[in-house]
C-alpha cells in the first residue's frame, strides 16, 4: 500500500512538471502584459532540441541547455512580433504552434529519416541512480521514494524562486507593473519593451526546460507533438492559479495526479456510475472555464494583457 | 548529355489546356480585386503560359514494366512490376518475386497496398507459385485508386522504390541509364546490385555512365533540370501570376488586400526555398513537384479542389467570427462536432435523399453553430475571452467526441474508434464517377457568397461589423451586443459544422478520430491570409488546398516531408499578423 502511494505521488509530479514549469514561465510572460498561447510550440521545440542535443553530444544535460537554448531563442520570434511589430498576439502565437509541429517533424525526417519519431537517446538519471543507489537496493524505501527525475527538483526550485522575484523584487514589480498599466510604467521610467522582452524570453526558456523534460526524462526520444495539448493545460493551470507560481503550481499538481489516476484506476466509479477516461480527460478545460466563469473565484488577468504599447499612442 | 525533343501533339494541347485553367484563375482574381488597367495587364500572362507550352512534360503512360532487383545483403532479389489501367479506371497488377515470405510481405505493402481496401476480402492478392521458384502475385482493382501507389505511374513508382530502399540501406548508391525507348535504373549496394529497368516510351533523357559515389550526385542534378523541363508551364504559372499581382498592386496601390498577402506568400516560398537548400534539394525541384502534384493532370485539379473545400469552410467561420471582432480559434472542435453530428443523422435515419442530405447539413450547421456559440455566451455572460474558451472546448471537445464515438450505438470496429457508415442517401453526390469531389464544393462557394451578402449588403452583416470596429460604440448607437457576439459564434460554428458535415458525406462517409484534424486550423490562415473577406476565402483556399495537394505529391517525388507545406502555412499567418515587418521592408508609411 505504501509502495503504490509513493508510485501515485512519484507519478503525479513528473506528470504536474511539465505543466508547472511551463505554467510559471507563461505567468512571465502574461504579467508583463503578452498573451502566450505558443507555450505548445515552445514546449516542442525544447522536446527536440533537447533530444538533438543528446543525439550529437550524449550528454542528456547538454540536451537539456539545448533545448532551453532553442525554445528561448523561438520564443524571440514571439517576443520580436508582438513587442516590436505590435501584431495581434494570439494569431502570432497560433503561426508559432503551426510552425513548431511543422518544423520538428519535418527536421526529424530530415535528422533520422523516420517519420514522426526520433531515435532514442539517453536519458536524465533519476536521482537514486545519480546517488548510486544499486541493483541491491532495489528494494529499500529510499530507493523508491527517490525514483524522480532530478529535473522535477530544479522545477519546484524555480517554482519559489518565481515567486520570490515576481513579488519580492523590484525587476517582479517593474514586471507586473508594465503588464497592469504599462503607460504608468513607462512614465515611471520603466523600459516597457525592454521588460516585455524579458518576459516573454522567460517563458520561452522555461517551456523549454519543461519540453526537454518530457523528452529526455519521461520518453527518451522525439515523437510529432509529444506535448498533446500539455502547452495548454499549462496555460489552464495558469489561469486557475490566477497568475501566481504556487498557485499554478497546486493547480498543475491536481492536473498531474489526474493524469496519473488514469494510468493507476482503470475505472473511477462515483456512486455506482463508471466515469469514463475521456471525461477525466476533460476535467481541466472545463474546470478552467468554470473558474474564469467565475464560480470559484473570480480570475482577473493582468490589465494590459494583448495590449501593444507604443509611446506615441494615446490611451 | 543530349537532350531530345519529342513533340507530341496531344501532350502539348494537354499543357496548353492546364495553363488555360491557370489564367483563367489570375484573371478572376484580377477582376475580383483590381481596377481595369490592372486586369488588362493580367491578361498579358496568359499569352506567356501559351507560349510556354512546347517546353512538354512528357506524357505519362497508361502501362509499365519493370523489373527491380535488390538484395539484403546476399540473395540478390529480383521484383517485377506490371500495372495495366483501363479506361473507365479498373486496373489490374501483377507482381512476380521470389517465394520468400518477408519479399512477400514487402511486396504486398509495397505494390498492393498495407491495408486491405474497402470492399475487398481479405485474400484479394492472388497468389501462383511458378516453376522457377518464384511468387506471381497479382490483383484486380475496380478503381485504380484503391491500390497502393497507383497514381503514380511507372516513373513515380520507381521514385518510391528509390525512397524505400534509400530508408532501409542508406549506403546504397543508384545507377540510371535512359534512351529514347527504355530506362533501366541500377542500384548498387555494398554486397550485390539492385537493377529496376523500365520500359517508358516517352522519356528522353540520356544519362552517362559514371562511377557509383559520383552518379549518385550527378543523376540527382539531372533530374532536378529533367523536372525543371517537365515542370516549366505550371512553374511558369505561379510565377508569372506572382509577379502580374505583384504589378497591379504597384499601379492600385492597395496594400492590405493584396500586395500584404503576395510579399507574405513570397516570403513564405523563399523561407520554404532557404530550408530546401539547407537540407540539399533543390527548390526548384520541389517548386515543380508541388506544382505539377496540384496542376499536373485532371486527378491533380480535383484533389486540389477538393482540399480546398473544406478549408473554405472553416476560413469562412474564422473570417465572419474575426468581422466582429471575435477571433474564435474553436474551429478544429466546431468542425468535428459537426462531422459527428452528420454522421450520426446520416446513420440514423432513412430517407429520401432529397430530405436527408439538407438535414444531415442542418444538423451538422446546428451542431456546430451551438457548439461555437458556447464560446459567444462565455464572452458576454462571464467576459471570458474567446481565445482561452475556444481553447478549452477544443480540448473539451476531442475528448467528449472521444467518449461517444465509442458508444455502442455509435461504434463500428475499425482501427481508429470510428461511427458506422452514413446511408447512401445521405451522401452527398460527387461531380465524377471516380474521384470524391463533391457538391459540397458548390456548397461552399454558395456559402462564402452568402456570407459576403450577409456580412456587406444586411443590417444584421453591418451591426456584425459596427461591433467588431468598436463595440462600445456600437452599443451606444443600439446594436445588442452581446445577442451579436453570440449570433456570430453561432454562424461561425455552423460554418466550421458544415465543412465537417461536407468532409463526411462526400469523403469518408463517418466520423473518425484521426481524419478531421487540422482543417479548424488551417482555416485561420486561410482567413488571414486575405483580411477576413469571404470571397477572399476562396481564392485563399485554393491556394493552401493547392499547398497541401502538391506537397502530398512532392513529398512521394523527392522525399521532402509534406510538413514544409505547414512551415509554409505559418510563415504566411506571420507576415499577415505583422504587417509592419513588410512595410519596413517596402519603406512603406502608415
Amino acid at each position: 500500500m505504501e509502495d503504490y502511494a509513493l508510485r501515485i505521488i512519484i507519478s503525479s509530479l513528473s506528470m504536474a512538471a511539465p505543466l508547472f514549469i511551463t505554467g510559471v514561465g507563461a505567468i512571465f510572460s502574461e504579467r508583463c502584459g503578452i498573451i502566450n498561447i505558443a507555450l505548445e510550440a515552445m514546449m516542442l521545440i525544447g522536446a527536440f532540441a533537447g533530444v538533438i542535443g543528446t543525439y550529437y553530444t550524449s550528454s542528456p544535460w547538454i540536451g537539456v541547455l539545448c533545448g532551453v537554448a532553442a525554445a528561448g531563442a523561438f520564443s524571440v520570434i514571439h517576443a520580436l512580433i508582438c513587442i516590436k511589430y505590435k501584431a495581434n498576439q494570439v494569431v502570432s502565437g497560433v503561426a508559432l504552434n503551426m510552425l513548431a509541429s511543422g518544423l520538428t517533424v519535418f527536421l526529424v525526417e530530415i535528422i533520422f529519416g523516420i517519420r514522426g519519431t526520433s531515435d532514442n537517446v539517453a536519458t536524465i538519471p533519476n536521482i537514486n541512480a545519480m546517488l548510486g543507489f544499486g541493483p541491491a537496493t532495489l528494494d529499500s524505501f529510499l530507493y523508491k521514494a527517490l525514483d524522480f527525475s532530478p529535473l522535477i527538483l530544479i522545477g519546484i526550485a524555480i517554482v519559489f524562486i518565481a515567486d520570490t522575484v515576481l513579488f519580492k523584487t523590484v525587476f517582479g514589480l517593474r514586471l507586473r507593473a508594465v503588464g497592469e498599466h504599462a503607460k504608468a510604467a513607462d512614465t515611471l521610467g520603466i523600459n516597457v519593451s525592454k521588460m516585455r522582452y524579458f518576459g516573454v524570453i522567460i517563458s520561452g526558456l522555461l517551456a523549454g526546460l519543461a519540453g526537454a523534460f518530457l523528452s529526455l526524462s519521461l520518453s527518451g526520444n522525439f515523437r510529432k507533438d509529444m506535448t498533446a495539448g500539455r502547452g495548454y493545460i499549462a496555460l489552464a493551470a495558469m489561469i486557475i492559479g490566477k497568475w501566481k507560481p504556487v498557485n499554478v503550481f497546486a493547480a498543475s499538481l491536481f492536473f498531474g495526479f489526474a493524469q496519473a489516476a488514469e494510468t493507476f484506476v482503470t475505472s473511477l466509479v462515483i456512486f455506482g456510475y463508471i466515469v469514463p477516461p475521456q471525461l477525466i480527460q476533460m476535467l481541466p478545460y472545463v474546470l478552467t472555464l468554470v473558474i474564469l466563469a467565475g464560480f470559484i473565484g473570480r480570475a482577473v488577468p493582468p490589465h494590459d494583457l494583448g495590449i501593444p504599447y507604443s509611446k506615441e499612442e494615446k490611451i | 548529355m543530349k537532350k531530345a525533343h519529342n513533340f507530341n501533339y496531344t501532350a502539348i494541347i494537354k499543357t496548353i489546356a492546364n495553363n488555360l485553367v491557370g489564367s483563367t484563375y489570375s484573371i478572376i482574381t484580377a477582376l475580383t480585386s483590381l481596377k481595369a488597367k490592372a486586369a488588362l495587364l493580367l491578361l498579358i500572362a496568359p499569352l506567356i503560359f501559351i507560349l510556354s507550352a512546347p517546353v512538354l512534360s512528357p506524357e505519362n503512360g497508361q502501362e509499365a514494366s519493370y523489373s527491380a532487383a535488390f538484395a539484403g545483403g546476399v540473395n540478390k532479389i529480383v521484383i517485377t512490376v506490371k500495372s495495366k489501367i483501363n479506361s473507365e479506371g479498373s486496373m489490374q497488377r501483377e507482381v512476380i518475386i521470389p517465394a520468400d515470405e518477408q519479399i512477400v510481405q514487402f511486396a504486398k505493402s509495397e505494390f498492393f497496398g498495407e491495408t486491405v481496401p474497402q470492399g475487398y476480402s481479405e485474400n484479394y492478392i492472388g497468389a501462383e507459385t511458378l516453376e522457377n521458384g518464384m511468387v506471381k502475385l497479382s490483383a484486380n482493382f475496380e478503381d485504380a485508386e484503391d491500390c497502393a501507389g497507383v497514381l503514380m505511374v511507372e516513373k513515380d513508382l520507381y521514385f518510391t522504390t528509390r525512397h524505400q530502399i534509400k530508408q532501409s540501406i542508406p549506403q546504397y548508391s543508384e545507377r540510371a541509364i535512359m534512351d529514347d525507348v527504355t530506362a533501366r535504373f541500377e542500384f548498387e549496394l555494398p554486397a550485390s546490385i539492385i537493377k529496376i529497368q523500365r520500359d517508358k516510351k516517352n522519356l528522353t533523357r540520356q544519362f552517362g555512365v559514371l562511377t557509383t559515389n559520383e552518379f549518385v550526385l550527378n543523376a540527382r542534378s539531372n533530374m532536378d533540370l529533367f523536372y525543371q523541363f517537365n515542370n516549366y508551364g505550371p512553374v511558369s504559372t505561379v510565377f508569372i501570376l506572382l509577379f502580374a499581382i505583384f504589378a497591379a498592386a504597384k499601379i492600385t496601390r492597395r496594400f492590405d488586400y493584396i500586395l500584404l498577402p503576395l510579399l507574405a506568400i513570397t516570403i513564405a516560398f523563399l523561407f520554404a526555398a532557404i530550408v530546401i537548400l539547407a537540407i540539399g534539394e533543390s527548390p526548384f525541384s520541389a517548386l515543380g513537384a508541388i506544382t505539377k502534384g496540384a496542376f499536373g493532370s485532371q486527378t491533380a485539379y480535383l484533389n486540389l479542389l477538393l482540399a480546398a473545400t473544406p478549408l473554405i469552410f472553416t476560413g469562412l467561420a474564422v473570417a465572419f467570427a474575426f468581422n466582429c471582432g471575435l477571433f474564435n480559434i474553436g474551429g478544429e472542435s466546431q468542425l468535428m462536432v459537426g462531422a459527428f453530428a452528420a454522421a450520426a443523422c446520416g446513420y440514423y435515419f432513412n430517407l429520401n435523399a432529397f430530405i436527408h442530405v439538407p438535414l444531415v447539413l442542418l444538423a451538422a450547421a446546428l451542431a456546430g453553430g451551438l457548439f461555437g456559440s458556447i464560446a459567444g455566451w462565455l464572452k458576454t455572460r462571464f467576459e471570458i475571452h474567446e481565445v482561452i474558451s475556444t481553447i478549452m472546448l477544443n480540448y473539451s471537445a476531442y475528448a467528449l467526441l472521444g467518449y461517444l464515438v465509442l458508444l455502442p450505438c455509435f461504434k463500428e470496429s475499425g482501427p481508429n474508434p470510428q461511427t458506422k457508415e452514413i446511408l447512401p442517401s445521405a451522401v452527398l453526390a460527387p461531380f465524377f464517377h471516380r474521384h470524391d469531389l463533391n457538391y459540397g464544393l458548390i456548397i461552399a462557394l454558395a456559402t462564402a457568397f452568402f456570407i459576403w451578402f450577409l456580412l456587406y449588403k444586411t443590417t444584421v452583416g453591418f451591426n456584425i461589423r459596427a461591433v467588431g470596429l468598436n463595440a462600445a460604440a456600437a452599443e451606444y448607437s443600439g446594436v445588442g451586443v452581446s445577442k451579436m457576439i453570440v449570433f456570430t459564434m453561432f454562424v461561425s460554428g455552423a460554418l466550421a459544422g458544415l465543412g465537417g458535415a461536407e468532409r463526411v458525406m462526400g469523403v469518408f462517409s463517418k466520423y473518425n478520430s484521426t481524419a478531421f484534424v487540422g482543417y479548424g486550423f488551417d482555416g485561420i490562415a486561410v482567413a488571414l491570409l486575405v483580411n477576413n473577406n469571404p470571397i477572399g476565402v476562396i481564392f485563399s483556399a485554393l491556394l493552401f488546398g493547392f499547398l497541401k495537394t502538391g506537397g502530398a505529391f512532392m513529398n512521394r517525388e523527392i522525399g521532402i516531408p509534406v510538413e514544409l507545406v505547414i512551415i509554409i502555412q505559418a510563415i504566411i499567418i506571420f507576415f499577415m499578423a505583422a504587417d509592419k515587418i513588410v512595410k519596413n521592408i517596402l519603406k512603406l508609411k502608415e
